[in-house]
């Protein structure tokens, strides 16, 4: 088992201190101390009760219907009302919004020690497979810098952005990287967007000091290769789900369990993180190609070890062949268990992947952020750009790019090390456009809730619906 | 973590069935390239495009405009069939007209596979597309068959038997075979070569569109999808011997088994599935190496001289 696993156990616990300490703030901020003691009771109390309740009658037994009370009481009373509704009140407390925030911890700040214009590196594939989509991805950062400058700059110095291609190419990105680094000085990055890109250039931006923050990697292996260093991330690691994924089939009795995923560092690393928790319950392991338009002899061999569990990590083109393959070979009367790639309307396309679904498919997926300041950041965007954000994760990086500067004006000097010491304090009170992004000790998000899914036919109609909230 | 290697246990029933399939598959996509290579000389890299059409056809046809499939099932033999025909008459026999030697042809032959994929990708855009016809299942003892599957062993055997009958019973067969022998001694006969070519290579086109249609059915339909058959069908046709209808008849269910059990193996030993594809490679390297006329030779047939 690594470290980080079982540092990862004391999430809640890290979340409730972070949680107090912000409480406390806000408590002088707005005069209102009498909180910090109801919503930490009621968080407590109401978030495992219900929870403990929707774990132990939910799945295990199959009664969807305790489950959902499970959810109800445990995600309202506690997430919402504890985390959520306490962060946004404190955040609420100290700021009237993102554009207050911004005025506050960034613009009117005094930091004699700044240089006269702030370099921020933007590393984005423009080009190659992620291009279309970060073309998208790379407009939030523009945006933030565009809003920061015009709202008067970090500290009255202008942002100027730097952005990179790396042609969603792990080597061309590491080449961008030393460019933004040796030839524009720059000790702050947002990016790049793959796990695969990360993974290759942190070595060096731990070796240079300089802080990155990438939008959308999710791989656990970045926290396996980088614990502790320069690398950090505004979205959850997988590490994360394979451990949701794990507790789902537990929860619903599996004794032996099989996983079956697709050979790339998505799918290896949750199948790594899984098959460390539960050690010899995994009796089979098998990777696939996604471009196999067959998989009857995987799946045979997955039917002959006799489990009772699969954890599926899949995208949509080779995950409807897989179910549509699963149901033929009766596969069905086992219990799935499927990462977020298989979420979405298009599984539902194909009949049979549908019904297989609907007859043996529970999943994760990582929830969309609850309370947040989103409706400000879409309104800045859409005077920006004319439209609405066409890709995922654009507030995401919109976010990192903020959370880069306020730690910048925060430091009062441009330098990586003192600007990744700020970080890690801007993280534990920022409420941005795609949540809450408090950061753990290893750069990786701390609080990453995942919500169980299934799909249900009503009236002859497939459809996805949420049962459940698990944190890992 | 998982110890050493590890065997599961084996459902060696569904497995050769599974193997089965993926024979006929090859099998419905090698058999014309075997034909046409024997009598024209070159591998013909278009032959994947055949494949990818009877595809899409598949898909026009059924999904777009609502036809039954045993219509679309004749129709994607056909479209693909006059695709083969067409690139003959006006690409590939003009060159061999004018002497061009063999590595011309085979270029020629990608350059206008390219050429037809991305006017396909163009028309039906590269995401996957699905025909969404659910298919009756049955279980019989431990293995799980799908109409579809009934369906696809049933052409398979038509067509072996089809085949067999018309290159051993009829004088058009033995044309085929004489030309594939010799095509200097047969023309010489008086066997009109151009005739018998043009006729083999659009039943040849056709059973590549129909191993599409077969593919689309069971998975999706990609612009890529005849290319991934490709290496396979290049194995079958060496491993049975370049025209040797026989011998890709069985080469076909050769690397069929061999592709599915590979699969054991590489479970066992915690490897990626990825690598079963190795195994046409393996095969071509092999048979190249030590029996470059292809191992069933001696099965008679339309060997080359």
């Amino acid at each position: 088992m690594h470290p980080e696993i079982l540092g990862k156990r004391n999430h809640l616990a890290v979340a409730l201190a972070a949680l107090l300490i912000c409480v406390v703030v806000a408590a002088i901020v707005a005069g209102v101390a009498g909180y910090y003691i109801g919503h930490s009771g009621g968080y407590n109390t109401g978030y495992s009760e219900g929870y403990n309740r929707g774990r132990s009658e939910g799945l295990a037994a199959g009664a969807e219907r305790a489950y959902r009370e499970g959810y109800t009481a445990g995600y309202n009373i506690g997430y919402t009302y504890g985390l959520s509704n306490g962060t946004l009140n404190v955040a609420k407390a100290l700021y009237m919004g993102l554009k207050d925030r911004i005025m506050r911890e960034i613009v009117q700040v005094s930091a004699p020690n700044l240089p006269s214009k702030i370099k921020v590196g933007c590393l984005m594939a423009l080009t190659g497979e992620l291009g279309p989509m970060g073309v998208e991805i790379a407009k939030g950062a523009q945006l933030a810098v565009a809003l920061v400058n015009r709202l008067g700059g970090v500290a009255g110095r202008p942002v100027e952005l730097i952005l990179e291609d790396t042609g969603t190419d792990p080597s061309k990105a590491l080449t961008a990287c030393k460019k933004l680094v040796e030839v524009d000085g720059v000790q702050v990055i947002v990016g790049p967007m793959a796990s695969g890109e990360v993974m290759a250039i942190g070595s060096y931006v731990n070796e240079r000091k300089v802080v990155l923050i990438s939008p959308s990697a999710t791989s656990p292996y970045i926290t396996l290769n980088f614990p502790d260093d320069y690398v950090f991330r505004v979205v959850g690691s997988d590490t994360a789900q394979a451990k949701a994924l794990v507790k789902l089939a537990l929860d619903a009795g599996c004794k032996k369990i099989a996983t079956l995923v697709l050979d790339n560092p998505y799918g290896v690393g949750i199948e790594d993180v899984v098959s460390s928790i539960i050690g010899d319950k995994l009796v089979v392991k098998v990777r696939y190609d996604p471009k196999k338009m067959d998989f009857r002899t995987e799946l045979t061999q997955i039917k002959g070890a006799g489990v009772d569990g699969v954890i599926y990590v899949g995208y949509y083109e080779d995950g409807r062949i897989m179910f549509r393959q699963a149901l033929e070979l009766g596969l069905d009367n086992i219990k799935w268990f499927a990462a977020e790639g298989v979420y979405g309307d298009p599984m539902l396309v194909v009949p049979e992947s549908a019904e297989f679904m609907n007859r043996a498919v529970v999943g994760t997926r990582p929830l969309p952020p609850l309370v947040s300041f989103y409706d400000e950041f879409l309104e800045e965007y859409e005077t920006a750009f004319g439209v609405k954000p066409a890709a995922p994760y654009i507030e995401y990086c919109f976010d990192a790019t903020l959370m880069l500067l306020e730690a910048i004006a925060k430091a009062g000097v441009y330098d990586g090390a003192a600007i990744k010491q700020k970080l890690m304090e801007v993280s534990s009170s920022f409420l941005g456009a795609s949540g809450y992004k408090a950061f753990d000790k290893v750069g990786d998000q701390l609080m990453q809730i995942y919500s169980a899914w299934k799909v249900v036919k009503e009236a002859g109609v497939y459809k996805l619906i949420d049962i459940g909230v698990i944190t890992p | 973590m998982i110890g050493g290697p590890r065997m599961l246990p084996l459902d060696l029933p569904q497995i050769f069935f599974n193997s089965i399939i993926t024979g006929s598959i090859f099998m419905l996509a090698a058999i014309g390239l075997s034909l046409s290579y024997s009598l024209s000389r070159f591998p013909n890299f278009t032959h994947a495009e055949y494949i990818t059409l009877g595809g899409y056809l598949a898909y026009l046809l059924s999904e777009q405009l609502g036809i039954p499939l045993y219509i679309a099932f004749a129709l994607s033999f056909l479209g693909s069939g006059l695709l083969s025909l067409a690139s003959y008459t006006v690409v590939f026999k003009p060159l061999q007209d004018r002497g061009s030697p063999m590595i011309y042809l085979m270029v020629a032959s990608i350059g206008l596979g390219l050429v037809v994929r991305h006017i396909i990708q163009q028309v039906w855009g590269a995401s996957p597309l699905t025909i969404r016809v659910v298919w009756p299942r049955w279980t019989l003892g431990s293995i799980t068959v799908t109409g579809l599957y009934i369906y696809l062993i049933a052409v398979t055997i038509v067509t072996a038997i089809t085949l067999h009958m018309l290159l051993t019973r009829t004088i058009i067969g033995k044309c085929i075979r004489a030309s594939s022998d010799n095509v200097e001694l047969a023309f010489s006969s008086g066997i009109n070569v151009s005739s018998i070519s043009r006729f083999v290579w659009f039943i040849g086109g056709g059973l590549a569109g129909l191993s599409g249609f077969f593919m689309v059915a069971i998975a999706n339909a990609i612009p890529l999808l005849g290319w991934r058959l490709l290496i396979p069908a290049f194995a079958v046709t060496i491993l049975g011997g370049v025209g040797n209808f026989y011998g890709a008849l069985i080469a076909s269910y050769v690397i069929g088994v061999a592709e599915n059990f590979s699969v054991i193996g590489l479970t066992a030993l915690n490897l990626p599935t990825d690598l079963k594809m190795m195994v046409s490679f393996f095969v071509i390297v092999l048979v190249l190496l030590v029996k470059p006329e292809g191992i069933f030779t001696t099965f008679g047939g339309g060997s080359r001289a």
